[in-house]
């Protein structure tokens, strides 16, 4: 008996313990330990009304955080000492924002050689391709719609220098003679950042997977969906480029004029037959001051600035889907999801087929940021059923949300 | 600091009283932390009110402490705990019913309301191996509880399987047989 005693209790109290309390609410302990509690329970209010109290606990830490809340307003020099170890985590902290600060560094420092290992190859194919009109003797014209997206942008090597600039002195007065508004200059800017702008806009959707409000933590295994897009649009633009340096100069002529037409009659079948993502991309980046502004302003991250662009190419162009989901997302970087669900829900009402599954997808996003839980994992999983290319993605934000 | 554990309540109490140094009312707090969050949890019924309540509590006793003179810190500590789970339900307003009926439910098998205190009972609990005949003169109930708590010592389970009665009415058998035992004595002396 004594000895249970000397368990239950207390060694400088003549309370039980708060382990012996838990044992009798457990029932781990021997009948006689159970009997020496009862009979101090008999005559001990306190005790018997903290073992009440405690057989109504559920998480028995709030006890010992409880205790750790009163020893740090005791030892106050202790939690001094914990704020001394707590530097070390200031430090860590440091740590983590230079390492950030190197990685960003280090990632732009990789897409700038990448476009410029682009540029390099874009510069030899437009060699070749100069090389072969050469060859030919025909001096064709470059097909505008298509080449002075990439073509422009391309610094001439020395040797052909010359004729670059010919062919952009042709440019000019091919300009003037479709009576565009913008200048040469605005132009010959706009048709060389255009490709930058792809390659840009895939580097600033990494870099802003580490800011993000938006969980975008799992496209950092996969482009962003605006990313593949861009280079969807660009790989097509490829593909045509080389179709063309591969078809004949007459076909090239042909392709050449109807891409022309393209700009001033938008009805070209050669160009309506491909997506028409591609040609909002073309017809909007060349003509549409409010949609061009718009992207350049997205680019640069001035999301609140994208926005007040596109609602105003909005007034006149409601239901272009592109700058819908522009827009859409960056009202989803500035953190109002609720004003991106409805531009989302008219690029899904446009019905574009290439552009429903990347919306779903963002529309998912926009639920998760309104805590509209049971709708993300909805969509989420009807992305996951239609075993698309946003399947993994889809499965990585449900087993986040999970 | 590793030297107060082996210093009583009392002594504790003192040398606050004494030097004001907060590491006496600490060590003192935190032998008894268990106790009064279970008593704020048995009148609070919320983990985290327990929580602020306890902390609440043990800023009262830093300065109370060194007012009142305190003769035994236990019967104390757990006065100042429940007066503070009290006042708190009765400013929450309602709450205060809904506890009364709480404890009307639970102590409805005893026949008072009359609390022990731990004060002098170990003597008197010695006295009562002597008062066997008393016991004979508790009813058929009180009589087989108490002899199979005191004289037998079996924790409440057994005595429940034995006799048939419910754990409630086990504890208010003990409890009220104890009270009348008491009651035989002091008319005897």
């Amino acid at each position: 008996m004594n000895s249970d005693k000397h368990i239950i209790f207390n060694e400088d109290s003549d309370c039980i313990s708060e382990q012996a309390m838990y044992g009798y609410l457990d029932n781990t302990l021997s009948t006689s330990q159970m009997h020496v509690i009862e009979k101090h329970l008999l005559d001990c209010s306190m005790c018997e009304d903290a073992l009440d109290g405690l057989s109504l606990l559920k998480n028995r830490e709030k006890i010992a955080e409880t205790r750790t809340r009163i020893d740090l307003i005791i030892n106050p020099k202790k939690s001094n000492k914990t704020r001394v170890y707590t530097l070390w985590d200031v430090h860590k902290a440091k740590f983590a924002i230079a390492a950030s600060v190197l990685f960003i560094i280090g990632l732009s420092g990789i897409i700038t050689l990448i476009n410029r290992e682009q540029d390099k190859k874009i510069i030899v194919e437009n060699i070749k391709s100069e090389l072969v009109v050469d060859s030919t003797n025909n001096k064709i014209e470059q097909p505008a719609a298509l080449k002075d997206e990439k073509v422009n942008s391309m610094v001439p090597p020395s040797s052909n220098r010359a004729e670059s600039i010919a062919y952009k002195d042709e440019k000019k007065e091919e300009n003037h003679k479709h009576g565009e508004e913008t200048t040469i200059s605005v132009a010959e800017e706009k048709t060389k950042s255009n490709f930058m702008d792809d390659v840009t806009l895939a580097t600033i959707d990494k870099v802003q997977v580490a800011d993000a409000s938006i969980p975008l933590s799992e496209n950092e295994k996969s482009a962003a969906p605006i990313e593949q897009e861009i280079a969807q649009v660009y790989e097509s633009k490829n593909i045509k480029t080389k179709s063309l340096e591969e078809s004949t100069p007459l076909k090239r002529n042909e392709l050449s004029s109807q891409s022309d037409k393209a700009k001033t009659s938008s009805s070209s079948p050669a160009l309506n037959s491909g997506t028409s993502s591609e040609d909002f991309t073309k017809k909007e980046t060349n003509t549409n001051p409010d949609f061009n502004q718009g992207k350049q302003f997205f680019l640069k991250e001035d999301y609140p600035s994208a926005i007040s662009s596109f609602e105003k190419y909005f007034v006149n162009n409601a239901d272009n889907p592109q700058a819908n989901l522009y827009c859409a997302i960056s009202y989803l970087k500035v953190g109002k999801s609720d004003k991106a669900l409805p531009l989302l829900e008219t690029v899904l009402k446009n019905g574009n087929s290439q552009y429903i599954e990347q919306t779903n997808y963002y529309k998912s996003m926009a639920f998760i940021n309104l805590n509209r839980k049971i709708d993300a994992k909805a969509l989420l999983e009807k992305i996951v059923s239609q075993n698309g290319e946003y399947k993994k993605k889809a499965e990585n934000l449900l087993k986040d949300l999970e | 600091m590793a030297s107060l554990v082996h210093f009583s309540d009392n002594e504790l109490v003192l040398k606050y009283k004494e030097t004001g140094d907060k590491e006496f009312v600490g060590m003192l707090f935190q032998r008894h932390t268990h106790l009064v969050f279970g008593v704020c949890m048995k009148y609070l019924k919320d983990e985290e009110n327990c929580k602020d309540a306890v902390m609440a509590i043990f800023e009262k006793l830093i300065s109370d402490l060194l007012k009142h003179e305190i003769s035994y810190f236990k019967s104390w500590l757990y006065t100042v705990s429940k007066n503070h789970c009290l006042t708190y339900l009765r400013n929450e307003g309602g709450r205060i019913d809904k506890f009364k009926e709480i404890n009307k439910n639970e102590f409805e098998f005893m026949e008072s309301g009359y609390s022990m205190h731990l004060n002098g009972d170990n003597e008197k609990e010695n006295k009562l191996t002597l008062l066997e005949s008393g016991i004979q003169l508790l009813n058929n109930q009180q009589k087989s509880c108490i002899e199979l708590f005191y004289l037998k010592e079996m924790c409440y389970a057994e005595i429940v399987t034995i006799t048939g009665y419910s754990l409630n009415e086990v504890k208010s058998y003990i409890q009220n047989g104890k009270r009348n035992l008491k009651n035989y004595l002091t008319n005897k002396e």
